[in-house]
């Protein structure tokens, strides 16, 4: 049987605008390949890159933490003003709770770090990574990563 | 710039070919064509010269051994589950086994061959969620509660999610199962006993 070690990251895989069921992805990594794993409600998908065929891995920084980031201030601006107009203390509090939990939210978003889209390329195919969409966290994997690939390449590195 | 690379690393982004001199840098650089921070990881396999596929030597004298499937061409190796003669194109090597393009089916066929599985269903998630979300309307445990426990009898043995390993789940589920039932077993017990006939009604 073999073993798998976790490596950092759980993202979703973005099908398209309005998506009933999630589908979650995590990588995992075995002695001689990278196990992607999609779990869907009920079942699990599995792509597997061997280390000695992973040619390059992708990686582009993208905007959209940062939307996110303004689309999260302007909701706790808009929560501010209305706490701001409310003529009963009970009222505000009320406001109060929900500004501070898109604020929680924010915060989250920021101490996460930037976003990215990060893609690993074999000879056949190119498949994206939907777990490694923070730099921080696809930065960590890649240290890990690199390390594997480079010592099962080593023959094809002296070869060259 | 292109030429030593067996493909074209593209821009996760924009999809433009990225020159080799933005690899393997120890931070982000932009893209030419789209200016995105971009880093690309680039490995051996990238540059190493792939290796041709044999199409398998011709058979010349009749004290030589045929291949199974192509009895004119010579056998290199036999497969190490049925045991038949392979030439080197029908010759599959997998996780270092020689095997033959029907074992290799069966055993894929069969889940044998678990490195060549790509999907599983999970049937102790099946067993726990069946105990566990009816209970957010009560009334439907008292049919799922029954379906759960015999999912997790009749599919005890069925591989579970090949990364997370045990039975944890289909135990919770079982459990929990049991607890539910006795909860409307110990319900059923209270009203049919100790409420008077007249007050049910």
């Amino acid at each position: 049987m073999t073993q798998y070690r976790r490596l950092p990251g759980k993202g979703l895989r973005r099908g398209g605008f309005l998506t009933v069921a999630r589908t979650w992805c995590t990588l995992w990594l075995a002695s001689d390949h990278v196990l992607s794993v999609d779990t869907h409600l009920f079942s699990e998908d599995y792509k597997r890159f061997y280390l000695r065929d992973i040619q390059s891995i992708t990686l582009a920084k993208t905007r959209r933490g940062f939307v996110w980031n303004i689309i999260l201030s302007c909701f706790i601006a808009l929560w501010l003003a209305v706490m701001f107009f409310q003529s009963t203390m009970e009222g505000r509090i009320a406001w109060l709770v929900v500004t501070a939990i898109f604020g929680i939210l924010l915060t989250l978003n920021v101490v996460r770090g930037p976003t990215c889209i990060c893609y690993i390329v074999t000879a056949v195919h190119q498949e994206a990574l939907p777990s490694l969409d923070r730099i921080k966290k696809a930065e960590k994997v890649l240290r890990i990563l690199r390390r594997h690939i480079e010592n099962a390449q080593m023959n094809l590195a002296q070869t060259m | 710039m292109f030429e030593n690379m067996n493909t074209v690393i593209e821009c996760p982004k924009c999809q433009q070919p990225l020159p080799d001199e933005l690899f393997n840098r120890s931070g982000m650089v932009n893209c030419p064509s789209c200016e995105r921070p971009v880093r690309v990881l680039a490995f051996p396999a990238l540059f190493a010269k792939v290796a041709q596929g044999s199409a398998g030597e011709t058979l010349f004298s009749d004290d030589e051994a045929g291949c199974f499937y192509h009895p004119q061409k010579r056998a290199v190796v036999h497969c190490q589950n049925c045991g038949r003669f392979l030439c080197a194109l029908c010759d599959i090597e997998l996780n270092g086994q020689h095997l033959c393009t029907a074992c290799l089916e069966s055993g894929k066929k069969k889940g044998k061959l678990n490195t060549l599985e790509n999907h599983r269903i999970l049937y102790d998630s099946i067993a726990l969620s069946l105990t566990t979300y009816p209970l957010l309307f009560v009334y439907l445990s008292l049919i799922c509660a029954p379906i759960a426990l015999f999912v997790a009898i009749r599919y005890w043995k069925a591989p579970s999610s090949i990364v997370r390993k045990g039975k944890i789940r289909f135990i919770l589920a079982i459990v929990l199962a049991i607890l539910e039932l006795l909860g409307w077993a110990a319900l059923f017990f209270a009203i049919f006993t100790y409420i008077p006939f007249d007050k049910k009604l």
